[in-house]
C-alpha cells in the first residue's frame, strides 16, 4: 500500500515535471513567432542606452515595449548581451544568504574553540585597574588598542575568498535540463550565431581568470612590491547582480565633485533624475554613515543586492609588511579590506603602506582619505572617483589606486592624489606597483600594461 | 528652410565645465565642435519637445562625454584620437564581432571599422558612422549594437532555400506541418498522427499564445530573451540589473502562473478532462523543439 501511494507521487511528480519541459518547448515556439521587424526600431544608440539601463523612463518603456514584439530587436539585444566582456562572475558574499555560506560547516567548531581560548585568556588576565582621568592626547593615543581599525571587518568570518558562497539559487535543474534536451531533441540544432563563440567566451573567460592569477606580474626584484591580484577561480561560474557594463544607477556612488581633475568622467555620470554629488565634507559624513551602516548590515547577514562592480574586485592576497608593521593591526586591516572587497560596489576599499602606520581608504563615493596612524584618526576626504575600486601602497608617500573602465590614480606624497593617463578603457583587475612611478596593471580582459614614468604613458606587454 | 535654432550654446558655463570633463582638448577638439556635437546629441534625445533647460541640463550630464570627445574627435580625423582608438577601442570591436558572428566577425568588423573611418565628401567635410554616435551610451556598447543589427541584417539577407526533397517548407506558426516535418521524438512515422493531434495542440499554444501576450513587455521580452535567444540567466540578470537568482526566481514564478492559466483555459474554455489533457501535453510534447538559429533566416 504503502509502496503504491509512493509509486503514485513519484508519477504524479514526473509527470508534473513532464509537463513543465513541454511548457517550456511551447513557450520557445509561441515566442519565437513574435513579428520579425515591427518599424519604427530603436537605432543601435538606443538599444545600447536600453542595456545600460541608462535611458530615461519614458524612453525605456518605449523601447522594452518594442523589444517585446520585435524578433529581431529581441535577437540584437541578445547578441550585444551575449558578447559583452568578460565580467567577475563570483557572486558577493553579501549577495547570497548568509545561511548558503560553506563557512557555517565548520563556523561552530571554531566558535568552541574561540569561546575555550577566550575563556583561558579572560582567567589569566590580571583584574582590570580603576579608570583612568583624562591624562591628555598623548595618555589618550598611548592608551589606544593596537587593533586599530573598528570591527566592522573583524566581525566578518575569515571564509575562504572565492567559495564562500555558496550555489547561486537557478531554475530548477529539470527545467533547464529539459530547455537543454529540448534543443538537443531537435537533432542539436546549429546553435545561434555567437552561441558557440559564448561557449568558448565564458570559458575563455574563466580561463582568462585563471590566467589573470597565473599570469599576474611578479613583483620587481629588489624591493617588494606592494601586490594586489586577483583570487584564484576556484568559485562556481555564477555571477552576482552585476549590472552589464557599469554598476547600476541604484549603488553607484554619488558622482565625484565638481572639482574632478579631467578623465574622471565617463560612464560614472548619473543618469538622469539622482541626486547631486556630496560636497566633500559631505562626503566625509556620508562615508562614515556608509561605515556603519555597513558594519550593521554585514553583523546583521542581511541579504542585499550587492552590485560588485565589473571586472574582478580582487582580493589581496598580501598585505605588504615592512619592518616595524604591527601585526595585529595589519591583520585585522587585511581582514576588512578583504571584507570591504567582497562586499563589492558601494563598501569602503582600505589599503596600507608596508609599514602599516599610513592607511589610505577609497570611500563609497569613491573620494580618498588617508590616515597616518593606522586606521585611528582620518584626514579630509579628497575628491576622487566612483570607479576605483582598489590601491596598493610602495611607501608611506605613494600609492596607486586602479578602478573601472582603466582609472588609475597616484599619489606621490601621500596626500595628493591626482589621475594618471589610463592604459587601456577596461575595467583593471591588479596592479602591482614596485615604486612610486613603476607600475604594471592587468585589465578584465588580461592585458597587462607597465609603466615607468607614473602612469604618464603605458605599454602592452 | 531655416535650421531649429540650438539647444546648447558654445561659451555656457554648463557646456564648459562638460568640456573641462571630457577632456576634449586632449583629443585638439575645440570648444565650439564639442558644443555642437552635445546639441546634436540633445536634439537626437529630445526630439521635438521644447528644450526645458533642466531636462538638458540633466541629459547632458548623463552623456558619455570622454567617449563623446573621443567620437568628435575620430570623425575630424585627429591622428592621436585614431591612435587611441586603433590601441584601444578596436580590440574589442574585434573581440565582439567574434562573439557575435563566430568566423564571420573578422569581416564584419573590417566593415564596420571602415565605415568608423569614414570618408571625405565634397566640401571638405568627413562623413562617418561616428556621426551617428551621440555619447548616450558607452562607445564599445554601441559599437556592439551596431555589430548586431548587421549581424541580423546579414541573417536575414541570406534566406535559406529550402531543399524539395526536405519537403514542405513551414512557418512556425504551422503547428500541424511542424508536426509531420520534423518529426517525433519517438521516430513514428508521419502518418500515424492522431488525427486529434493538430487540434489539441493547437488549443495548447493558442491558450499560452494569449497568456503571454497578457504579461507586461518586460516579462515577454525575459521569456523571448531566455527561451527564444539563449540569454544565460546570468546575462538576463545583468540586462534587468537583477540578481540572478530573482531572475530565476521570476521565470519560475512566469512559468507556473501561464501554465495554470493554460490548463484553466483548457479545462474551462475547451471542456478538456484530465485525460484530454493529458493528451494535449503529450502531443505538445512530441514536437521538436524550436530552432533559434533558424529563426530569423526562415522569416
Amino acid at each position: 500500500m504503502a509502496d503504491e501511494r509512493r509509486g503514485r507521487r513519484a508519477a504524479n511528480v514526473t509527470s508534473e515535471r513532464n509537463r513543465d519541459r513541454v511548457l517550456e518547448a511551447a513557450l520557445a515556439r509561441v515566442c519565437g513567432r513574435t513579428p520579425d521587424r515591427v518599424p519604427p526600431c530603436p537605432d543601435p544608440e538606443e538599444l545600447a542606452g536600453y542595456i545600460e539601463r541608462r535611458l530615461a523612463p519614458e524612453d525605456r518603456k518605449r523601447v522594452e515595449a518594442h523589444l517585446a514584439a520585435c524578433l529581431s530587436c529581441q535577437a540584437e539585444v541578445a547578441l550585444v548581451v551575449r558578447s559583452a566582456p568578460p565580467v567577475d562572475v563570483r557572486p558577493s558574499p553579501a549577495s547570497t544568504a548568509w545561511w548558503r555560506t560553506r563557512w557555517l560547516a565548520w563556523a561552530a567548531p571554531a566558535a568552541a574553540a574561540a569561546t575555550l581560548v577566550l575563556a583561558v585568556w579572560v582567567a589569566s588576565r590580571p583584574a582590570p585597574s580603576p579608570p583612568a582621568t583624562d591624562l591628555g592626547p598623548q595618555a589618550r593615543a598611548d592608551l589606544t588598542p593596537e587593533a586599530g581599525p573598528p570591527p566592522a571587518a573583524a566581525s566578518t568570518p575569515d571564509r575562504p575568498a572565492a567559495t564562500s558562497a555558496g550555489p547561486t539559487p537557478r531554475v530548477p535543474a529539470d527545467a533547464t535540463a529539459a530547455r537543454r534536451s529540448d534543443r538537443q531533441a531537435a537533432g542539436s540544432p546549429a546553435p545561434a550565431p555567437g552561441q558557440a563563440e559564448r561557449g568558448a567566451q565564458e570559458s575563455g573567460g574563466a580561463a582568462g581568470e585563471r590566467g589573470l592569477a597565473a599570469g599576474a606580474p611578479k613583483p620587481g626584484e629588489s624591493a617588494p612590491a606592494a601586490r594586489f591580484s586577483p583570487e584564484l577561480p576556484d568559485a562556481p561560474r555564477t555571477l552576482a547582480a552585476t549590472p552589464l557594463e557599469r554598476p547600476a544607477a541604484g549603488t553607484s556612488a554619488a558622482r565625484p565633485v565638481a572639482a574632478s581633475p579631467p578623465g574622471s568622467e565617463g560612464s560614472s555620470a548619473a543618469p538622469p533624475g539622482r541626486e547631486p554629488a556630496p560636497r566633500p565634507a559631505e562626503a566625509a559624513g556620508a562615508a562614515a554613515a556608509a561605515d556603519a551602516a555597513r558594519t550593521r548590515e554585514e553583523a546583521a547577514g542581511a541579504k542585499r543586492v550587492a552590485r560588485a562592480p565589473s571586472g574582478h574586485v580582487a582580493e589581496p592576497d598580501a598585505v605588504a609588511h615592512g619592518p616595524g608593521a604591527q601585526p595585529a593591526r595589519a591583520a585585522a586591516l587585511a581582514r576588512e579590506q578583504a571584507a570591504g572587497l567582497r562586499a563589492g560596489g558601494g563598501a569602503t576599499r582600505r589599503f596600507a603602506s608596508p609599514s602599516g602606520r599610513v592607511v589610505w581608504e577609497i570611500t563609497a563615493a569613491g573620494a580618498l582619505r588617508r590616515s597616518v596612524d593606522g586606521g585611528v584618526r582620518w584626514g579630509q576626504p579628497q575628491a576622487g572617483d566612483p570607479r576605483l575600486v582598489a590601491g596598493t601602497a610602495v611607501s608611506d608617500t605613494e600609492a596607486w589606486a586602479i578602478g573601472r573602465e582603466g582609472v588609475v590614480w597616484r599619489t606621490s606624497d601621500g596626500a595628493t592624489w591626482t589621475p594618471v593617463s589610463r592604459p587601456a578603457a577596461v575595467d583593471l583587475v591588479s596592479i602591482v606597483a614596485t615604486s612610486g612611478n613603476e607600475a604594471a596593471v592587468t585589465t578584465a580582459e588580461g592585458r597587462t600594461f607597465h609603466t615607468t614614468d607614473g602612469g604618464r604613458t603605458w605599454r602592452e606587454r | 528652410m531655416a535650421s531649429a535654432p540650438a539647444i546648447v550654446h558654445p561659451g555656457d558655463p554648463l557646456v564648459n565645465r562638460l568640456y573641462e570633463r571630457a577632456a576634449a582638448s586632449r583629443w585638439g577638439v575645440s570648444a565650439e565642435s564639442f558644443a555642437a556635437a552635445l546639441d546634436r546629441s540633445a536634439r537626437q534625445a529630445l526630439g521635438g519637445r521644447p528644450p526645458d533647460p533642466t531636462a538638458v541640463a540633466r541629459y547632458l550630464e548623463s552623456l558619455h562625454l570622454e567617449d563623446l570627445a573621443l567620437a568628435c574627435a575620430c570623425r575630424e580625423g585627429r591622428p592621436e584620437a585614431w591612435d587611441h582608438f586603433m590601441t584601444h577601442v578596436r580590440p574589442e570591436l574585434y573581440r565582439a564581432a567574434r562573439a557575435i558572428a563566430g568566423d564571420a566577425g573578422r569581416e564584419l568588423a573590417d566593415g564596420l571599422a571602415a565605415d568608423l573611418y569614414g570618408t571625405e565628401v565634397a566640401g571638405g567635410e568627413r562623413r562617418s558612422l561616428l556621426d551617428y554616435f551621440h555619447g548616450r551610451s558607452r562607445l564599445t556598447t554601441w559599437l556592439r549594437a551596431v555589430l548586431a543589427r548587421r549581424q541580423i541584417d546579414r541573417m536575414r539577407a541570406e534566406r535559406r532555400v529550402a531543399s524539395l526533397d526536405e519537403g514542405p517548407e513551414h512557418g512556425s506558426d504551422d503547428v500541424a506541418a511542424a508536426a509531420t516535418c520534423r518529426g517525433d521524438r519517438d521516430g513514428s512515422s508521419s502518418t500515424e498522427l492522431d488525427p486529434d493531434r493538430p487540434r489539441l495542440v493547437a488549443m495548447f499554444e493558442d491558450a499560452l499564445a494569449r497568456a503571454v501576450a497578457s504579461l507586461p513587455p518586460a516579462d515577454r521580452l525575459a521569456l523571448a530573451a531566455y527561451y527564444v535567444h539563449g540569454v544565460t540567466l546570468a546575462e538576463l540578470a545583468r540586462l534587468r540589473g537583477e540578481h540572478e537568482s530573482s531572475v530565476s526566481r521570476r521565470l519560475a514564478r512566469l512559468r507556473r502562473d501561464l501554465r495554470k492559466r493554460v490548463e484553466d483555459e483548457l479545462r474551462t474554455r475547451h471542456r478538456l478532462d484530465e485525460g484530454d489533457l493529458r493528451q494535449c501535453y503529450e502531443d505538445a510534447g512530441r514536437l521538436g523543439s524550436l530552432d533559434a538559429a533558424r529563426l530569423l533566416a526562415d522569416r
